[in-house]
Formats: structure tokens, C-alpha cells, sequence
């Protein structure tokens, strides 16, 4: 044949596989070559990926040095759904550890290698998890944020949650604390294990600035062991304190109790009132000695200006009728400050124009935030002179009809001990890097000169002698002369009607030592039960019993010394 | 009797070399893994190699292919006993089948020594029954049993690709042998429609059947290999990332060193690479068909066009399946995946084919193809008469 003469079966047979070799070369050519860069950027997405590295949050500390917020060292469990073989064995194993093995069951994919299920595990988790040689579950580092105090400062301190809700400093500072997270390229090999940095275009994480409080820690352990006391004793629902350097405003205790539970919590959400900044009350009695201050220093009255007491019951007006319950007849003002006597006070504050009135509240700080970095702090309320009604000057100088919060009651009396001046409260005194540089520090700041030095003098007389002889006798301490004013206001009925005879709210309010101011200290008990009920007799004890314990303190001795 | 085919044992030492160097590289990360010594294939290839290189030599030299001739029937016979030892209690089970024996610390796979007695046998056959293609009774009927045979046994371990291939390789030689156009066709449709079935019995050769069809529809995880191969292919783009600088060998690419070795040679010395072993098969290819066609007599055409054959079409399946082009199968690369039969199967196989190359006689190739038996009849005598 012809065609095969021309064409033998072996050469076709070349002829054939090397169309097939062509074919398969213009293939490789097609994925080497031509898709080639399409092949590689899917090879770079499976085998690199980028990893976070957390920034590490800054510490807490309070004024000497004392940490009251760490990080420490945890791990988290990662489940590589990828290598396990045998799941119900796998999860066994996962149980025996003390992990969760229903949520690891649930998180469960074949596909994926890296599943956290269970974060910040004490790391000797690792050491087991080796010893048992788990194929498919291995650790990785995480810290755990922890408070050495306990619940001791809870309400300063405050927490951050993950979906980065909190309260306090962790949460109000969190900018500052929580540093810049990075990211580092790893590569994985196909088992989903990372196995080797890459070193290229990683970002380093910036950690997180340490704060620094102006807390003491010791003091902020008495003052709520002393707030703990005072509710149990009085069988009161809460109480607060406040406890600042008067010349600095710097806040040295900012208490409450029941303190916050320790677990971040949300379904508690009524714990977390940080009480002496978030809750807003009518201050009664201890409201007197602002008005006092700013008709003695603008000269409407002075100290020996003789007071019509009526008795100790007035009516001002209609369905506002005012009793004393230490009964007083025309006596000077000190006398009326003195026994606390609202009728006095009340015909103390006709003197006094009521644009006065309302300047002298604002220029001492009230309606108006203090400026504390903590979120949530309330302004409270004070009404505008346009829409005050007959009574409500009278009302507002015996402490009623005025919402104030405790950390500007404190820091308005601080301004009384301070010569005058009110300070915006410290909280935050520096902050620093890990390596110990100063970012920024905190200097006090002077708001205003409120009232004259001399109108501050006479007035710590006055109220050296509420403690001496008057409504805060059992505030006194033999260690020191304290300068304080009581107060039991009368807490809104629940029902509406009115205010309750019930519920009160007892307070103590002021510094010592009265000669030279170094501390100003707000105590509030609310609702005591118990014997007593007047500030006299539930907070000034208390207030007497911290001046008395901060002065046994070493450190705090040697500054009063000087 | 004159100077071996230098060219085709360039071609196979070349190929050994770049196999061992890609083992090395391809391996180590599932050495590491498995606790073993990070070049133990490496080692136990290299000193296999060695050894069948040492054999090999002393075929080249010693060996008379009449002796191969002679002893067809006899070893094809020893092969089918070796194809059921796997069965005895010296067989290996691997992933379910029962490709292996292991006696005394011996492991070898009987099916790569079947499929080269077997093209011994077909090319023996061939050469003594002349026009036995054209006799279905007498001819073609008894060697398709015996082929029948040797495939049936090699798929019951099972193993479907290779008794395909084996398949495949008996048909190309009975087309060189100028089998009848009618019979080839009924041989074909019988065969597909056999292999068919049976493609179609087993469900995870469904699913790879259908994952190369659908191509993108197809799970992610039937793909999976292929797309993994690619991947490791592509990103070696035109000069490859670098001796054992592959990635895709730390567990995204199966069997990263024996059947896709050729994707991490892809990805470690790119295009470049890749062609050059494409061009070394082609080489070999070439350098077989010009030893057939000059080979001292039927027995040697037949056996060098099976043998060589065999090697290629083997090495095309398995680049076809690593560039996606073909469903996956489970065909090593000829000379470069790791494996120890199939490499000294192929070694000596080849050392066979370059003593062939030594008793080639210088043809014009008008007188092959006339009449292709009638010349060899005569030059079986002339054989052994020195050339030079």
C-alpha cells in the first residue's frame, strides 16, 4: 500500500506523541508563563498569612507605685479542625484537660486550622496538652487582664469587655492603655501550622502607656472598709466617699460600696454606678455653707449677723412650711450654720438677690461636670433663676430642689479649705511608656478663686465649731481639729408624694486639719435603718473614723508634719 | 556489535539526576513529619539507584537479548505467580490495596515486573507469529488472553490506572504490528466499554472523573489536588523559586515526591526546568523509535518500541494529570518520582534497550516499511555477524 510505503506506523506513531508532547508543553507554557502570576498570588494567600500581634495594655498604678491593674500571662486553646482524625476521641481527650468540649464540638470545621476555643488558660495548659501529645490542638499567647486589689477600687479601675464596653479608667483611658495593635506575616504550611516568621513588612505592636492614679491604695482599702462598715452597722442600702488633696484637687479615694462584682457582668448593670460621679441627689444641710460663703464674702451678712430662727417652724409660702429640729430663736449667723437650722438659713438667703444666689452656686462649681476622667460623670442640676418659682431659693439653700453630684460637693468644699480656690479634680496624675519616659504629667489646675481667703477662714471657724459643739460633734477626732457640716436630706418618695420621712440620705462633708487643709472628704450613707438616721450620728462617725486611720499612716503623717 | 545509544543512557542518567535531586528536595518536610530522618527517601532512592545502575552496566555489556526472547513465556508465568503474592501473607496493604510484597525485608511492587515481562512476552509473540494480528483464531485471540490475564490480575490489587496503561501499551504494539483496522475498532469499543464500567463502578474514580469534567462546579475538595499541583506550577513561573525552595511541599500538594513531583520540579525550576525534562522524554522518545528502527530484528523492534512506549506514555499520563489536563490518576513519573520497582523496572528496562541499541543495524527506512516482517527474518541470521 501506497500510503503506508510513505507513511510507516512508527513514524506516525512519533508523529502522534509529539502532538500530544506539544500539547502538553503549550499547557505548561499556558499555567508556567502566561497564568503564572495568577497561580502565584493564590500560592502567597494559602501559604502566608498575617497574624495580629497584640499590643500589651498598659498597667495601673496608684500614687506610690503599687499596681492596680496587670496583664499576666495566659494561653488560648486552637483547635486545627484539619489534623483531627478521630473526633470523638479528640473531644474525650479535650474534656480530660477541663476544657469545654460542647463548645469545641459546636466551633467544629474540618476545614479550618485555627479555632480558639477556650481563651486565656493558665499556661500549663500547654505542658498537658504535650504530655497527652493531642494531635490538632495547641496554644497560643494571650494575657489575661488582672486586678491584685480585687474589688478593692473596682469603681476606679472599672474593666473593658471585649466588645470594648467597661467603666473606669479601662475604659475612659482605654486610648491611652490599649496601645497600637501590629501584625507579623507567617507562613503556614498545609496543615494550617504556622511555622516560620517571614520578617517582612511586619508592623510591631506600640504598647499600650502605663497610668498612673492619684488613688492611694491604702487609703482607698480603709476608706471602703469604713464604707462597708457603715452600711452594715446602719443597715443602709450604698454608701460613697470622696477623699481629695484640697490643694491639688488631687482625688485620693473615690469609693463606694457595695463595690462592683468583680466579673464584667452586663446583666448587673446597676452595680456599676459609680456613685460619688454618676448619682445625682439633693445634698440637704451640707448645701448650706455654699450660699453661707458667698453672702459672707460678698458682705450681705457676716458671721455675728443676728437671724430671725422663729422658733423653729416657719411657713415661707403655701404648703412649704419649714421645721428645725433644734429649736432656735434670733441668733447670730454662726449659731445658724452651727445647729444647722434651715429656717435660719432660709432667712439668711432673702438677703440675697436671686441672680446672686445663682452665681455664687455656679462659681463653686455645681450644674457643671468637674472635668474627671472617668465617662458618665453627671453634671446635675441647677435650675436657671428665669425658672425658679417662689420657693426655690429657699428651697435650694437648705439643699433641696438642687441635684449635685458627691465629687462637686467635695471639690466646692475643697475650694472652702483651699483659701478660695476651686480645683479641677486630678485623677490621672502621669502617664508613662514602658520604659519609665514621662509622656505627660498632670498639674493641678486652678478654676477659679470662688470666695476670699478671709470668707474661707471665717468660715472654718464656723464649721470647726459644727464639729466642736454643733450637728457633727461625732465627727471629732482627738488626733486633729476637723471642719465638716452635716446633712439628713429627706429622699423623694417613691410614690410621688412628696419626701419621705423614711428615707434619708446622710452626709458629712469637710476637712481637716482645719488649721491647714491638706484633705477634704465627702461621706454619704443612703437610707440607714438601723438607730440613727442623722448625718450627725451615721456619717460623721465614719468621716471621723477615716480622718483618724489616713493620720495613723505613716506617709500621710509626714506631709501633715510639714 | 558497535557503541551503545550514548545519547539515550545521557538521557536516563539525566533523569535519575534530576529525579534524586527533586526527592531530596520534595520529601524531607514528610520525613520530618513522619519522625523519619529528613533524607531518608533520599538515601534509600540514591543507593536503589546505584544498585540498578551497576545491573544496569553489566546488561549493557553481558546481556544477549535472545536470552530475553528465549525465557518470555516462562517469566511472564513467573510474573502472574508474583502478582498473587499479594494475596499470600506476604502481601503489604496500602491505603486498602494490594500492590506490595514484602519478603524477607524485600518490598517490590509484582505489578511493575508483570508490565515488562509482559511487553517481553507481546514483543516475542509478535515477532515469531507472523501476521498472527490477521488471525483471530490462531493469533490474536491467545495473546489478548494472555494479555486478558496479566491485566485482570494487576486490576484486582486493585490498581486501575496501571492495568489501563498496560492496556494501552499492548494496543500501540499490535498497531506497530499493522493489526487489522476491524479488529483494532472491536478491540476499542470492547475495551472502553469494559473500563468504562468499571470507571463507573467505583465512586471515588466517579468523583474524580467528574471533578475533572465540571472542572470549577466540582467541590473544592476533589479538586483539591489538582488545583494544588497547579498552584505549585504556576507559581514557579518562567525560572522556578529556587532549588528546595518549594512551598507547596509542606503538605498543600500530595504526595509532594512521588506522583506530583513534577508540580514541585514546576515550582522550584519553573518553565525552564519542566521543558527541560519534557525535552529529555522527547530525547528519549526519539532515541527509541531510531533504535526500532534500526533494531537487528522483530523481537528488538517490538520490545524497544513497547518498552520505551510504555516509559512515555507513562510520563505524559502523569504530566497530564499534574498540568490538570487529565483526571487524577495514581501513575508515577518515569525516572524522577520516588518508588522503588517502578525505578528499577525502568532502569533495567532501559539497560536492556541500550544493549539493543549496540546490534542496530543501519537501514534505509524504505526497507522497513514494504513488507516489515520479511527483512527481519532475514537479519535474524545476520545478527551476531559484527557490524563494524
Amino acid at each position: 500500500m501506497a500510503f503506508e510505503v510513505k507513511y510507516p506506523r512508527l513514524i506516525i506513531g512519533f508523529a502522534v506523541a509529539l502532538t500530544i508532547w506539544i500539547g502538553l508543553e503549550v499547557k505548561l507554557l499556558k499555567i508556567q508563563v502566561l497564568q503564572s502570576a495568577e497561580y502565584r498570588n493564590l500560592a502567597t494567600r494559602q501559604q502566608y498569612h498575617r497574624l495580629p500581634q497584640y499590643a500589651e495594655r498598659g498597667a495601673i498604678f496608684d500614687a506610690n507605685g503599687y499596681q492596680l491593674a496587670l496583664n499576666v500571662e495566659t494561653v488560648d486553646v486552637v483547635m486545627n479542625g484539619r489534623q483531627i482524625k478521630d473526633k470523638s476521641e479528640y473531644f474525650r481527650k479535650v474534656a480530660e484537660l477541663g476544657l469545654d468540649a460542647e463548645v469545641a464540638k459546636k466551633k467544629f470545621n474540618a476545614d479550618k486550622g485555627y479555632i480558639v476555643i477556650a481563651k486565656g488558660m493558665p499556661p500549663q495548659i500547654d505542658n498537658s496538652i504535650k504530655k497527652r501529645r493531642i494531635e490538632g490542638l495547641y496554644t497560643v499567647k494571650s494575657s489575661k487582664r488582672y486586678y491584685p486589689l480585687g474589688y478593692i477600687g473596682r469603681f476606679i479601675i472599672g474593666f473593658l469587655n471585649s466588645e470594648n464596653n467597661g467603666s473606669g479608667i479601662e475604659e475612659s483611658c482605654n486610648h491611652i492603655l490599649k496601645g497600637k495593635d501590629g501584625w507579623r506575616w507567617v507562613r503556614f504550611n498545609g496543615r494550617g501550622e504556622p511555622f516560620s516568621s517571614v520578617g517582612l513588612a511586619d508592623q510591631l505592636p506600640n504598647p499600650g502607656l502605663n497610668i498612673y492614679l492619684t488613688i492611694d491604695k491604702d487609703i482607698q482599702t480603709i476608706v471602703e472598709d469604713e464604707l462597708k462598715k457603715a452600711v452594715e452597722d446602719n443597715e443602709a442600702k450604698n454608701a460613697f466617699a470622696v477623699l481629695v488633696k484640697v490643694k491639688t484637687g488631687e482625688i485620693v479615694s473615690l469609693a463606694t460600696y457595695p463595690s462592683m462584682s468583680l466579673e464584667s457582668d452586663s446583666t448587673q448593670q446597676n452595680s456599676w454606678l459609680n456613685r460619688p460621679i454618676q448619682e445625682v441627689f439633693e445634698p440637704g444641710s451640707i448645701f448650706k455653707i455654699f450660699l453661707s460663703a458667698g453672702a459672707l464674702d460678698k458682705g450681705y451678712i457676716t458671721e455675728n449677723t443676728m437671724i430671725n430662727c422663729m422658733g423653729g417652724k416657719a411657713t415661707f409660702a403655701k404648703d412649704f412650711t419649714i421645721t428645725d429640729s433644734h429649736k432656735m430663736r434670733t441668733s447670730p449667723f454662726r449659731d445658724v450654720l452651727i445647729y444647722s437650722s434651715n429656717i435660719g438659713t432660709i432667712q439668711m438667703s432673702k438677703r440675697v438677690p436671686r441672680e446672686e444666689v445663682y452665681e455664687i452656686y455656679k462659681r463653686f462649681g455645681f450644674g457643671q461636670p468637674t472635668g474627671i476622667p472617668l465617662s458618665g460623670e453627671q453634671r446635675g442640676y441647677l435650675i436657671r433663676p428665669e425658672l425658679w418659682s417662689g420657693v426655690t431659693k429657699y428651697s435650694m439653700a437648705i439643699g433641696y430642689g438642687v441635684s449635685v453630684t458627691g465629687i462637686q460637693l467635695v471639690m466646692a468644699t475643697a475650694a472652702i479649705a483651699n483659701k478660695g480656690k476651686l480645683m479641677a479634680p486630678i485623677l490621672v496624675s502621669r502617664i508613662e511608656d514602658n520604659n519609665g519616659r514621662v509622656i505627660q504629667s498632670f498639674k493641678p489646675i486652678q478654676v477659679r478663686q470662688v470666695i476670699a481667703p478671709e470668707t474661707s477662714r471665717i468660715l472654718t471657724s464656723i464649721l470647726e465649731d459644727v464639729v466642736k459643739k454643733g450637728t457633727g460633734k461625732k465627727a471629732a477626732v482627738k488626733e486633729t481639729q476637723i471642719a465638716g457640716k452635716t446633712s439628713t436630706a429627706k429622699k423623694l418618695a417613691k410614690n410621688n408624694t412628696g419626701y419621705s420621712n423614711k428615707q434619708y440620705k446622710s452626709a458629712f462633708i469637710g476637712y481637716f486639719p482645719s488649721k491647714y487643709p491638706v484633705y477634704a472628704l465627702l461621706v454619704v450613707v443612703d437610707e440607714p435603718t438601723g438607730h440613727f438616721f442623722y448625718g450627725g450620728d451615721v456619717a460623721a462617725p465614719v468621716f471621723g473614723r477615716i480622718a483618724q486611720k489616713l493620720l495613723s499612716l505613716r506617709n500621710v503623717s509626714e506631709v501633715l508634719e510639714k | 556489535m558497535h557503541k551503545p545509544d550514548f545519547i539515550l543512557l545521557a538521557v536516563v542518567i539525566i533523569l535519575f539526576f534530576i529525579g534524586l535531586l527533586m526527592i531530596y528536595s520534595a520529601s524531607t518536610a514528610t520525613a520530618n513529619y513522619r519522625g523519619l530522618n529528613s533524607s531518608k527517601y533520599f538515601t534509600g532512592q540514591t543507593i536503589r539507584t546505584i544498585i540498578g545502575f551497576i545491573i544496569s552496566i553489566l546488561i549493557i555489556i553481558f546481556m544477549k537479548h535472545k536470552w530475553l526472547e528465549k525465557y518470555a513465556g516462562l517469566m511472564l508465568v513467573i510474573s502472574w505467580f508474583l502478582l498473587l503474592l499479594p494475596w499470600s501473607p506476604f502481601g503489604v496493604i496500602v491505603n486498602g490495596a494490594r500492590r506490595w510484597v514484602n519478603i524477607m525485608g524485600l518490598q517490590f511492587q509484582p505489578s511493575e515486573i508483570a508490565r515488562f515481562t509482559l511487553v517481553v512476552y507481546i514483543a516475542r509473540y509478535l515477532a515469531h507469529n507472523k501476521d498472527c494480528v490477521r488471525d483471530l483464531k490462531n493469533g490474536l485471540i491467545p495473546l489478548l488472553s494472555v494479555v486478558g490475564v496479566t491485566t485482570l490480575l494487576i486490576l484486582l490489587e486493585p490498581d486501575f490506572s496501571f492495568s489501563l496503561l498496560v492496556i494501552v501499551i499492548t494496543i500501540i504494539m499490535l498497531i506497530l504490528a499493522r493489526i487489522p483496522t476491524k479488529y483494532l475498532t472491536t478491540m476499542l469499543l470492547i475495551g472502553t466499554l469494559l473500563f468504562g464500567i468499571l470507571a463507573l463502578a467505583t465512586p471515588y474514580r466517579v468523583e474524580r472523573i467528574k471533578a475533572f469534567l465540571l472542572n470549577d462546579q466540582a467541590s473544592p475538595k476533589n479538586r483539591y489536588q489538582t488545583i494544588q499541583s497547579l498552584i505549585s506550577l504556576g507559581s514557579g513561573q518562567i525560572t522556578g523559586m529556587g532549588l528546595g525552595q518549594s512551598q507547596q511541599k509542606f503538605f498543600f500538594l500530595p504526595e509532594p515526591y512521588t506522583d506530583f513531583i513534577f508540580a514541585i520540579l514546576g515550582e522550584e525550576t519553573g518553565f525552564v526546568g519542566t521543558s527541560i525534562v519534557m525535552i529529555l522524554f522527547l530525547l528519549l522518545l526519539y532515541r527509541g523509535v531510531v533504535i526500532a528502527r534500526n533494531s537487528p530484528d522483530m523481537f528488538s523492534y517490538y520490545l524497544t518500541t513497547g518498552t520505551i512506549g510504555f516509559i512515555f506514555v507513562e510520563a505524559m499520563i502523569n504530566i497530564g494529570v499534574v498540568t490538570g489536563t487529565l483526571p487524577v490518576t495514581g501513575l508515577p513519573l518515569p525516572f524522577i518520582s520516588y518508588g522503588s520497582s517502578s525505578q528499577i523496572v525502568n532502569l533495567l528496562s532501559m539497560a536492556v534497550i541500550i544493549n539493543i541499541s549496540r546490534h542496530t543495524v543501519k537501514k534505509k527506512l524504505s526497507a522497513l516499511e514494504n513488507n516489515i516482517q520479511e527483512p527481519f527474518r532475514n537479519e535474524v541470521k545476520i545478527n551476531y555477524v559484527p557490524q563494524y
